[in-house]
């Protein structure tokens, strides 16, 4: 068993199955510039083609699933739209049929793009879908997904390894899709959203890696990660067992959505708060559908990319006012621009660095070179903090004075804030641990903290010395080693007397078999992937901290090998869910074929 | 003409499938409708432009109606985007 690559989890649920690999050319790009002269005849065939499509709709349509209705009758008012406009194109301009559609498409794409909002952009996946299949009907092209279908005539299930994929392909492909990969998309999108009504297990793998993986898995199985995101090479001889395996994981997904909105406390009383980690706005409109309680992490490179200097002050504070309106004014917790060497941002002019990793990033590059953007941000987000509960937290601290001087700027945009008769509401300020020198400091950082939130990926690289992308050294980069336990016991206790939040916003917060040690520890918040929630706050409300705290304490003192930790927080975990035996068979596997 | 302003309660504004809902219940009217928002402005019937406006929640709209039936037109889109579209934030999957 190999983990081939490390992607997003997009839609939960593992399956595996043969891999059958599309790459798609863009409809679109096969359309020229042309021009006619008898204008009514091209009329009559954009007439025509929308009929042709609506009654394939109407086809589909036939289905008891919402999801799938509303996009579909999404999509014959987005077609009749074009085509009354493309009617208007061939009029004016006397063009083609296909070209009046396609440069009616083009121009509303330009169009959507310049909105600026990214909700509204992602709908050009639909546009382009709609336009695709009109234009395809006109020029009689057998669409690639009818010859895909029709190829195979045993109607195998697959795992379908694609660029992209167009919702009303989905719809169509729906009892063909044991799994999907696709190199773009997102968990907003309306192929994602189709995946998961139809319990399709769905991850994005990065771009450009299909090209290369061609040789490597066309026609092999594979096996579709949803949980954690990873693409897997299962051994041909484990096949049997494995398809035994992931077919009874298969019933558990529908279990965790069932309690999805219940609420996050323990047997034996403890709520415990379960958040989102958000990129962009978009993501955000998921956060209470997964029945996440806010955001315990929202990342602010989103608002930095793709432009040519950074944004100002009001356009910080309209994206954090939206974002709070759209998650009815729970908890939002910003953190920080992080940038730095290995996540550069061109007009910041970060110099290149031998070692980015240790170099000028996070709170750092903020406070030695870019106090200005530190401010627009602070100052947006106490502006915000009037329409919501806001926290604050900077990343990349290593030291107590980092901390200091950030709460100096803080608190001075507070006092002109009061100056100027600006409202803004009590905003937390908080400090993310990565570096193990704050960690192990952590006595003295508390006193000037509301909480403390713990990047577990970096920390474990940091504590490690293991670079998390290279892939020599992955078996060492272990989150659940004692060294990265320990500190976060140090952490929860200091943090515990003093009344200071402990969050964990690291990719173990999303990690069924961390949780028993995290809880154990007392931790309060945990903030995910909104993917990952609902597994999670099922497994939480099955948890009796009491009962396995004190154990997990000793274990903590008396480990022989680095494993007896993790191997007790999995044994507590399936004696909780019995099903998860079967996953940590799979999970073990992956483990043991990281070792040297 | 009558004339309706409001502010966005939705969870996804004029998106997609908001906006396709609404298209289909504003064509049922012979009124021009348009739809404004800051100094953009779009035919209510047509989807495309709808989604160009870029109407989020918590954005400001103005409704401007115009015809025969310009009264029911405006009380079923009043409807339209304060009570059935926020609804449908709570059935959300």
């Amino acid at each position: 068993m190999k983990i081939l690559i490390h992607g997003i989890p997009i839609n939960s649920g593992i399956a595996i199955g043969t891999a059958k690999i599309w790459e798609r050319e863009n409809v679109l790009n096969l359309v020229q510039e042309c021009k006619v002269n008898d204008i009514n005849n091209e009329i009559i065939i954009i007439k025509h083609s929308l009929d042709l499509l609506k009654n394939k709709i109407n086809i589909f349509k036939n289905i008891n699933n919402k999801e799938i209705i509303d996009i579909l009758n999404a999509h014959i008012v987005i077609a009749e739209s074009i085509v009354d406009e493309a009617i208007n194109e061939v009029t004016n301009n006397r063009e083609c049929a296909v070209a009046a559609i396609r440069s009616v498409t083009m121009k509303h794409i330009d169009e959507l793009q310049k909105s600026g909002n990214e909700l509204i952009t992602m709908r050009i996946d639909d546009l382009i879908d709609v336009s695709s299949q009109l234009i395809s009907l006109i020029l009689n092209r057998q669409l690639l997904y009818d010859l895909y279908v029709a190829e195979d005539a045993n109607k195998e299930k697959v795992i379908l390894v694609t660029n992209y994929i167009m919702p009303s392909e989905v719809i169509i492909l729906k009892d063909r899709l044991k799994g999907l990969v696709t190199e773009h998309g997102g968990i907003t999108s309306h192929s994602a959203i189709l995946a998961r009504s139809l319990n399709i297990p769905y991850i994005v793998i990065p771009e450009n890696t299909i090209k290369s993986l061609i040789k490597t898995i066309s026609n092999r199985a594979l096996i579709v990660d949803g949980y954690r995101g990873f693409l897997v090479i299962p051994e041909e001889s484990d096949m049997t067992s494995l398809t035994k395996i992931i077919d009874s994981i298969d019933a558990l997904n529908a279990q965790f959505l069932n309690e999805k909105m219940e609420p996050t406390v323990t047997l034996d009383g403890k709520h415990i708060k379960i958040l989102a980690n958000i990129g962009n706005i978009e993501d955000a409109r998921l956060v209470s559908n997964y029945g996440g309680e806010g955001i315990g992490l929202l990342r602010l490179e989103f608002m930095y990319m793709n432009r040519n200097y950074p944004p100002s002050e009001e356009e910080l504070f309209n994206a954090l006012k939206r974002i709070s309106e759209i998650i009815n004014g729970n908890e939002i917790i910003v953190r920080a621009l992080d940038a730095g060497g290995d996540k550069p941002i061109p007009y910041l002019n970060i110099t290149k660095e031998v070692n980015p990793f240790l170099g000028l990033r996070g709170i750092r590059l903020l406070l030695k070179e870019h106090q200005e953007i530190l401010i627009d941000e602070i100052r947006a987000v106490l502006r915000a903090s009037v329409f919501g509960k806001f926290g604050f937290m900077i990343p990349m601290v290593s030291s107590v004075n980092e901390i200091l001087e950030a709460r100096k700027i803080m608190s001075e945009i507070s006092e002109d804030f009061d100056k100027h008769n600006i409202k803004y509401n009590k905003v937390l300020f908080g400090i993310m641990i990565e570096v193990p020198s704050i960690a192990l400091v952590i006595d003295k950082a508390v006193n000037y903290v509301d909480f403390v939130s713990l990047g577990t990926n970096d920390l474990t690289q940091y504590v490690m010395a293991a670079d998390r992308s290279n892939e020599k050294v992955q078996y060492l980069y272990n989150e659940l080693h004692p060294s990265i336990l320990r500190l976060i016991q140090n952490i929860t206790n200091v943090s515990n007397e003093h009344k200071v939040r402990v969050d964990i916003c690291g990719e173990i917060a999303g990690n069924e078999i961390a949780l028993p040690i995290l809880l154990s520890l007392g931790v309060d918040a945990l903030s995910m992937n909104p993917v990952s929630i609902p597994k999670i706050k099922y497994i939480i409300r099955r948890i009796n901290i009491n009962y396995i705290k004190d154990h997990t304490i000793k274990l903590f003192k008396d480990f022989n090998t680095e494993d007896d930790i993790r191997d007790f927080s999995t044994e507590t975990l399936i004696k909780i869910v019995p099903q998860f035996k079967d996953l940590t068979i799979i999970y073990e596997n992956y483990k043991n074929s990281l070792r040297p | 003409m009558k004339i309706l302003r409001l502010k966005l309660i939705n969870k996804a504004g004029l998106h997609a499938r908001p906006a396709a809902i609404f298209v289909q219940e504003v064509r049922k009217f012979s009124s021009q409708i348009i739809i404004k928002k800051n100094d953009k402005s779009a035919d209510a019937k047509n989807v495309l432009q709808i989604l160009s406006l870029g109407a989020d929640i918590g954005d400001e709209i103005e409704i401007l109606v115009t015809g025969s039936d310009e009264d029911m037109a405006i009380q079923a889109i009043q409807k339209l985007l304060m009570e059935t579209i926020p609804n449908m934030d709570n059935e959300a999957k």
